[in-house]
């Protein structure tokens, strides 16, 4: 009696909570739009959509690619091609292709690609990538997901939202006090924005907090920043932690919201943003040139800074 | 008739202990997951309410967002997108809650 209890009741624990080991997940839930699910005899590629902001006009579509062994496939010698389907309308016809570029997130480790297209419409589109290998094998597969009317962080050829970010005189000249940066750019801390856009100066404002990533696969986009900085001397950039912060310890730590979780500063309230890093390019008329979500290669950022 | 009574009110209280036995260990089963980000659901920097992640053997599993521990290494559900762009595989500590997976921790795969 005692015996077949002890062995139903392991089989209840184990039925009702699973029984989960490390890498597995015996719970599943459906998965949310774009990527498809790798499965024995699915895909030998599968693309991850990196931008969180697809919509219609001018789109940086950042993605990279995998294997089903979630090895990274994005490299500068495998070449992507992209054809778009708009899936509302006929999911077989291709409305536009273009060819992706390679970027460095981490130069010689890590890489992605980027595309800029232009939706012509909101709705549901599609992507078919065909990846070609130095092999000259090729590999294709499609992705299906939401192109949106508008984004929410200002559009390219809008005005862009004034607000007072701290600068190193708020500070006493402490830029411990500004940057997680363990290496801050003394330049970057010089200007707020809403002086910036008082004067009329064009500039390069980056949201990005190099603290939370413990890898040195994470955190790279300041840095890359930093180099094309020093290749423009005379324009104003300026770096911002895109969360509330303040002085403990002998360090910038997070102020956490009642629920443990972190809050935005007001700057990227007001930006709207989504996600960060992110960094905008904006004219001496306060108008957004360009924005980049997530890495950004030096290449793109000097190709926009062409248009001040 | 009174034995028969006996026997089944001791059925009813081991089965009760069981059911209690049962839940009570699933309220404290936690879990560990490893993979790589492929979806991020939320609409502000802050506020990532879910992401899905590609385990090793190829499945994809969606957590919601808990409250995070941030504590040594862990990291805010905000930077899950960068660990995307990178396909660099990420750890999630997890609880079941019904069919939910709630990650109540986000951390760099060894």
């Amino acid at each position: 009696m005692r015996t077949r209890l002890l062995s139903t009741l392991s089989i209840l624990l184990l039925a009702a909570c699973g029984g989960t080991l490390e890498g597995t997940a015996p719970i599943g839930t459906a998965l949310p739009s774009p990527s498809p699910v790798a499965a024995s005899g699915g895909p030998v590629i599968l693309p991850l959509i990196v931008s969180s902001e697809l919509a219609k006009g001018p789109t940086r579509f950042l993605f990279s690619l995998t294997d089903a062994q979630n090895e990274l496939i994005a490299a500068p010698d495998v070449d992507v091609a992209l054809e778009f389907y708009d899936t509302d309308r006929d999911p077989d016809a291709v409305v536009f292709d273009e060819e992706a570029d390679f970027i460095w997130a981490l130069e010689g480790e890590r890489g992605l690609y980027v595309a800029n297209v232009d939706f012509p419409e909101a709705g549901r589109w599609g992507t078919r990538f065909t990846a070609t290998f130095p092999d000259g094998r090729t590999e294709t597969v499609r992705a299906d997901y939401d192109v949106l009317e508008d984004t929410r962080t200002p559009s390219i050829g809008e005005e862009v939202p004034s607000v007072e970010t701290p600068t190193a005189a708020s500070t006493g000249d402490d830029l411990r006090a500004l940057s997680t940066d363990p290496d801050p750019e003394p330049r970057f801390y010089q200007t707020s924005v809403d002086d910036a856009l008082a004067a009329n100066e064009p500039f390069v404002l980056v949201f990005a907090t190099p603290a939370f990533c413990q890898t040195r696969t994470c955190g790279p986009t300041l840095e890359t920043i930093k180099e094309v900085a020093a290749e423009y001397p005379d324009l104003t950039f300026i770096n911002v932690e895109p969360f509330v912060m303040e002085m403990r310890d002998g360090s910038l730590q997070p102020v956490l919201s009642a629920e443990g979780q972190l809050r935005q500063a007001p700057w990227t309230a007001a930006w709207q943003l989504v996600s960060e890093p992110f960094v905008a390019v904006v004219d001496g008329s306060g108008i957004l040139q360009a924005k980049f979500e997530g890495v950004l290669g030096a290449d793109e950022l000097r190709n926009a800074l062409q248009t001040l | 008739m009174g034995s028969a009574h006996r026997i089944v009110g001791r059925a009813r209280v081991a089965s009760a202990i069981a059911l209690a036995l049962v839940l009570g260990a699933c309220e404290a089963a936690e879990s560990t997951a490893a993979g790589i980000v492929v979806n991020v659901e939320g609409t502000t920097v802050t506020d990532i309410q879910a992401f899905t992640l590609r385990t090793q053997p190829g499945q994809d599993v969606r957590f919601e967002v808990g409250q995070l521990e941030m504590a040594d290494g862990a990291f805010p559900a905000s930077h899950l997108r960068e660990h995307m762009a990178l396909a660099s595989a990420v750890v999630v500590d997890y609880r079941p809650d019904g069919e939910r997976l709630v990650a109540f921790r986000l951390s760099d795969a060894p």
